[in-house]
């Protein structure tokens, strides 16, 4: 942990007074044509605020964020009270929903949503983003976050940070067997060039006969992890236009299971590493088992945790017969259906996606990208400034990737929790035992399409 | 003086309780806070449950009153009876085994040897850390290529299995958890031996007894009552097994490790079929209750308390 980066002192000398007029032109409503709520606006309203920080910093230093920026300087009549949340948190505030005694606001992400909408559970704040939100807002956000945070025909909240996949590739190893690096950090290469490299850097290190390096790492049991090249193939998890309709029985998403298939266990020796000879994404990376993992952009963590122990660097995943694709997450801040208060809690999330918390709170104190447009470059300067260690990566890659527009999400089935309860096992015979091949999905699907057609 | 006494109001009663309604009394007197706590949450909790169980509900968009169409519903689904023979398998498994594991190192910590102290707290740690630590320590240790199990074995020739990336052994790979965390057993079981009285080793020693004789004769009925409460305290533990499941494996390799509870939780948290959820809770305590109430009836046949006197 780099304890020199950011303390609470500096952090709250830089927040409080440049941070003021960006609070007002990002918080304050366009016009008093507020969306009709239940309850008049109070004095004294105090919003529950649950929050899930990334980092100690963030815990420590959210109250006084919100504190000197939003209720100092948006609406002196609301106070925020922030709790951060538990383990089993999600369980907990379902309970406390039922009970009636929900938090104001909190974070989850789009399979959770996807269920709670369901049920009922969350305010739909598309009445105030068209009240409030300029079309020079709307362009700030990425896109395929945007996008997904409209779930069953609401919005379900505003952006929190965005959770990206791309690829690491150890450039040692890469030297060591003479395999060039992935062209232009690999905004060139496709997925053959990729399947090639892996073979190449796929090597029994002490000649015992067995593999003790292998290519790649894919997660292949994880919806959020294998959608994304299942795209790439032109294949999908879930028909985008029927909720109920399992395509991992479709040609393409065969094609694209039976690459990965074949290159974890039919090929000899495998590129793909099998997940009974992996252990951590990081600790195989930097004990130089994995060559070119499938990895996720996240520099404050990976300076802590894989930082200069070898050399390494990002690369974009490599597009696949169809087109590139990887997971842009959508966590969001939502506001409960039951809260007393909707209209100072969306004041309060339009905050918490705002230039200013998204700079102070998501960037600077917990490490995390910014859900703006206008913040990406930032976001390299401020990580290469507060984590030396990722200083020398191509931290390029996250505005490259905002700009390449191949971040996408997960589409979910109508009961997706009950779909997956199908789908994993066999997912696992496939990808984690090897006992049976993609085709099992075909019977698999029929299965879950049943059971989906007949829900009401 | 005879007059005055016979003219005088009768001399109150004195109301006094025989010594053993004292000890019932202040038995009663000790135990009120759980009753309360029992009353007040769990009790209640239970009554609502079994109500729930009975409706087809999600709490919030659905209350719809369906009998006891819940519980034919779970005796037609596979996963529920996958979960069951998966549960079962780690309590029975788990259960004999941690009994035994957990006598045999008390027996040794309870000798006389240079640092007891400190093998007592070795043995008693892996039952205090934290469920999810544990579950995440054994994922390293259980790793096939990889984890130190494997390696320990290679090391004496053998080649170690696949744990839990095998439907075969992920689930021996949780006994085996069960039984490392067994420290809570084996604290009982050592103050029930520094409970026996050492006259009955030195009377049977000087009978002759052998250590296998007084270990049979003496040790072994003289700890039945701690046996007889770790028995049952460990089968309500398994058939609740729950975090290692979760938190390790999800309910795999192919639903190898779905245990009733991770069933439970996914149908009420996940999928919110709390009814059906609720449902699979009642069928579990009715199991546990099944269990607990055959050991109970069966320790008159085999648990021995000092002292007593059996007719």
């Amino acid at each position: 942990m780099n304890t020199k980066r950011f303390t609470r002192r500096d952090f709250l000398k830089g927040a409080s007074a440049g941070a003021a007029s960006l609070a007002m032109a990002a918080c304050i409503p366009a016009d008093t044509a507020a969306p009709a709520s239940d309850m008049p606006a109070a004095e004294g309203v105090t919003l529950r605020f649950m929050s899930r920080p990334h980092s100690q910093l963030a815990q420590e230093v959210f109250p006084d964020i919100i504190n000197d920026n939003f209720t100092a300087n948006t609406d002196p009549t609301i106070s925020v009270n922030v709790e951060t949340a538990a383990s089993g948190w999600a369980d907990k505030l379902v309970t406390s929903m039922i009970a009636g005694d929900s938090v104001d606001i909190f974070q989850a992400w789009p399979d959770i949503f996807y269920v709670w909408v369901a049920k009922d559970l969350i305010l739909d704040i598309q009445p105030y983003v068209d009240r409030d939100l300029t079309q020079a807002d709307l362009d700030d956000f990425i896109e395929a976050q945007w996008t997904r945070l409209r779930i069953r025909g609401i919005r379900v909240g505003m952006p929190k940070y965005i959770d990206v996949r791309c690829m690491a590739y150890n450039k040692d190893i890469f030297d060591e067997y003479g395999v060039a690096y992935p062209s232009n950090f690999g905004a060139d290469w496709d997925w053959q060039e990729f399947t090639a490299m892996a073979e190449a850097l796929t090597q029994d290190k002490d000649g015992d006969g067995a593999i003790d390096l292998w290519g790649s790492r894919i997660i292949a049991t994880s919806s959020a992890e294998f959608f994304g090249w299942l795209r790439a193939f032109g294949g999908d998890y879930v028909n985008p236009d029927d909720d109920t309709d399992c395509w991992l029985d479709e040609p393409t998403s065969q094609e694209a299971m039976n690459w990965v298939y074949e290159n974890m266990w039919v090929k000899e020796p495998n590129p793909f590493i099998r997940p009974e000879d992996a252990s951590g994404t990081y600790d195989d990376f930097i004990s130089g088992r994995v060559a070119i993992p499938w990895f996720n952009v996240r520099p404050a963590q990976q300076a802590e945790q894989v930082g200069q122990e070898i050399n390494w660097d990002y690369a974009h995943v490599p597009s696949g017969p169809v087109r590139r694709n990887a997971l842009g997450d959508a966590d969001a801040w939502s506001i409960w259906k039951g809260s007393s208060h909707p209209d100072e809690a969306w004041q309060f999330i339009n905050f918490l996606a705002g230039p200013v918390f998204q700079e102070l709170g998501t960037l600077r104190s917990e490490g995390s990208l910014p859900i703006r447009k206008s913040l990406m470059g930032k976001a390299v300067e401020v990580y290469r400034e507060e984590f030396p260690a990722v200083a020398g990566q191509h931290l390029e890659i996250i505005p490259e990737m905002m700009e390449m527009g191949y971040l996408e999400n997960v589409i979910w089935f109508k009961d997706n929790a009950a779909a997956f309860e199908l789908i994993k096992p066999a997912m696992e015979r496939i990808f984690n035992l090897g006992d049976a091949d993609p085709s099992l999905m075909i019977e698999v699907c029929a299965e879950v399409e049943a059971y989906q057609a007949s829900l009401e | 003086m005879a007059q005055a006494v016979s003219g005088s109001s009768p001399a109150p009663r004195r109301f006094s309780l025989s010594p053993q309604a004292r000890i019932n009394i202040a038995g009663y007197l000790f135990i009120t806070p759980w009753i309360i706590k029992f009353l007040t949450l769990n009790a209640g909790a239970m009554i609502a449950s079994f109500g729930i169980s009975l409706f087809k509900t999600d709490f919030f968009t659905t209350f719809d009153f369906i009998g006891f169409d819940n519980y034919t519903r779970l005796f037609r689904d596979p996963l529920f009876w996958k979960s069951l023979s998966v549960t079962a398998y780690y309590a029975f498994g788990m259960v004999p085994l941690a009994l035994v594991f957990s006598l045999v190192i008390a027996l040794l910590l309870n000798q006389n040897v240079k640092f007891q102290g400190v093998y007592r707290v070795v043995y008693y740690l892996p039952s205090i850390v934290s469920g999810v630590a544990v579950a995440i320590l054994w994922k390293y240790l259980l790793q096939p290529r990889w984890g130190l199990i494997n390696q320990g074995l290679a090391l004496l020739g053998i080649e170690g299995p696949k744990w839990l990336f095998s439907t075969t052994w992920a689930m021996p790979a949780f006994i085996l958890m069960g039984v490392w965390a067994a420290g809570g057993n084996m604290l009982l079981y050592l103050a029930g031996l520094q409970g026996i009285p050492t006259d009955l080793y030195h009377a049977a020693s000087i009978d002759g007894a052998n250590a296998w004789h007084r270990f049979w004769r003496i040790t072994l009925p003289m700890l039945t009552p701690t046996i007889y409460f770790n028995l049952i305290i460990s089968i309500i533990g398994a058939w609740q097994i729950f975090t290692q499941s979760y938190i390790i494996t999800a309910g795999g390799p192919d639903n190898s490790t779905l245990t009733m509870v991770l069933l439970l939780y996914r149908k009420g948290f996940q999928q919110f079929h709390f009814g059906y959820a609720s449902a699979i809770a009642w069928v579990l305590f009715t199991i546990v209750m099944l269990f607990t109430v055959l050991v109970v009836r069966s320790s008159e046949a085999w648990v021995f308390y000092a002292g007593e006197v059996r007719g």
